[in-house]
């Protein structure tokens, strides 16, 4: 199948979150920059021979970017964003298109998540997703359960200055006056849950740092700016 | 009503609570049953109230509820009642000797709902949150068959930080029992009712008894109650 033609006028009709480089020199005006993140969450450079599920894909960048990488299979997972009627699978579907690219959807809940319904993969990606539930350690077991070797988790951290594994509670606007934000782990917290699940190897590193060697992420109403940000946990079964 | 004695068969049981059996008898629980029943605040009179006591063990505060005047009470418990050396054997002997109608059901906390249980005037939450590696989840499962009130025993940790908080314990952090999942503090249990649909909520403690957690500074953990209205 050839490249969809695509022009500036339909790529501008849409509300698009992943900046995405279509190529003739059309590139998404996405709200968050996609290709500083991806060098963030330390994506494998090479992914020949393996199978990727990316579960909160959205416009679907970086199920593309695993696909370049060489992924034989490539699911892009989500139900959130691809049901909410302002935002929808419009730009997934014209990116998709435009990239000739072979990435399948899955619309699922990460509730429902299960191996007999979505399959195994070698990698998963969980990217800005998890402080979204509010049952961490449920949709945790869930992810794992789909994961045969490698996850990368990218979230939103908080109570970073704590040593024992602790979450902060968002019951309303605390988390960037966002009511789907439910918690903010701290990492000790988050090695926990992975271990839980099921995972034996944790790596943690901060993901978005400014210039000044400080960690950027969401503002937590009556947190300081020391304890929270963002980290990507890569983990192993 | 039958009268009981000290027997080999309830010498044999493993009781947690400390229920009065009548004929001076009182079983020999590991639980200061009597202390936690005013921490509670159980309402003195239940007449015309229909109880669910989740997390019921040996039953005290099903018994009690009934003593109260409550006209129909299920005692539910999943865990404790399955757990071989320690099982219903309590419940069905204090039971017996106190001619008492409390019914039970065997039910895990994730598996309740109204269409399998009903939904009661005042539900009994005691000592079983902290339990549950899901409690945003699990406080909702409960909401679910509660009419009016609820009554909500459990650990709290963190206490210290103001905003929502929970505790997350992986392995054996809290009191040496990994069956121990998570210390809210009292603003994420608040958070949580809100969430379930509770307007009103009233708080009693922090009492003195206390499970102990592994890397917090004593004072900052301890148990608390909170009664909460739809």
């Amino acid at each position: 199948m050839a490249a969809a033609l695509v022009t500036k006028e339909q790529v501008n009709e849409i509300f698009w979150w992943h900046t995405i480089d279509l190529g003739n020199g059309i590139r998404t005006p996405g709200g968050t920059d996609t290709y500083r993140k991806v060098k963030e969450i330390g994506l494998p450079r090479d992914l020949h021979g393996k199978s990727v599920l990316d579960i909160g894909a959205w416009d679907g960048f970086f199920s593309f970017e695993c696909e370049k990488r060489g992924a034989t299979r490539v699911v892009a997972l989500d139900h959130v964003v691809w049901n909410d009627p302002t935002v929808g699978r419009r730009g997934f579907d014209l990116a998709r298109g435009a990239l000739d690219s072979k990435v399948e959807d899955f619309d699922c809940d990460v509730y429902d998540i299960h191996p007999d319904r979505v399959g195994v993969f070698d990698l998963v990606l969980f990217l800005g997703v998890l402080y979204h539930v509010q049952d961490p350690l449920l949709v945790l077991g869930n992810v794992a359960s789909v994961t045969r070797d490698h996850l990368i988790l990218e979230t939103h951290v908080d109570f970073c200055e704590l040593d024992r594994p602790v979450m902060a509670f968002y019951p309303e606007l605390e988390c960037a006056g966002d009511l789907s934000n439910w918690f903010g782990p701290n990492a000790a917290a988050i090695e926990g849950m992975l271990k839980t699940v099921g995972f034996t190897k944790v790596k943690a590193f901060w993901s978005h740092i400014d210039s000044r060697w400080k960690p950027v992420g969401y503002k937590v109403a009556g947190g300081e700016r020391s304890q929270f940000g963002r980290m990507v946990f890569h983990a192993w079964k | 009503m039958a009268t009981a004695v000290m027997d080999d068969e309830l010498r044999s049981i493993n009781w947690f609570h400390q229920i009065d059996l009548g004929g001076g008898v009182t079983t020999p629980g590991i639980d200061d049953t009597a202390t936690k029943l005013a921490q509670v605040h159980l309402p003195a009179d239940l007449t015309g109230q229909s109880v669910l006591d989740i997390g019921a063990w040996d039953g005290f505060f099903s018994f009690e509820c009934e003593k109260r005047g409550a006209s129909r009470i299920v005692a539910l418990d999943g865990g404790v009642w399955k757990v071989g050396h320690i099982g219903k054997k309590g419940f069905e002997y204090a039971r017996r000797s106190l001619a008492s109608s409390v019914e039970d059901v065997e039910m895990e906390v994730m598996d309740i709902t109204p269409e399998r249980l009903g939904v009661f005037d005042l539900v009994l939450f005691l000592g079983v949150l902290y339990h549950l590696p899901h409690p945003v989840l699990g406080i909702k499962r409960v909401a679910a068959v509660t009419g009016k009130q609820m009554i909500l025993e459990t650990h709290v940790d963190l206490l210290d930080h103001d905003r929502p908080a929970v505790a997350y314990y992986p392995w054996d952090q809290c009191a040496n029992d990994p069956s121990n999942w998570c210390g809210p503090n009292p603003a994420a249990v608040k958070g949580m009712l809100r969430l379930a649909g509770f307007r009103r909520i009233e708080t009693f403690g922090p009492t003195p008894v206390a499970y102990d957690v592994v890397g917090a500074r004593r004072g900052t953990f301890g148990r608390m109650v909170f009664h909460a209205w739809k």
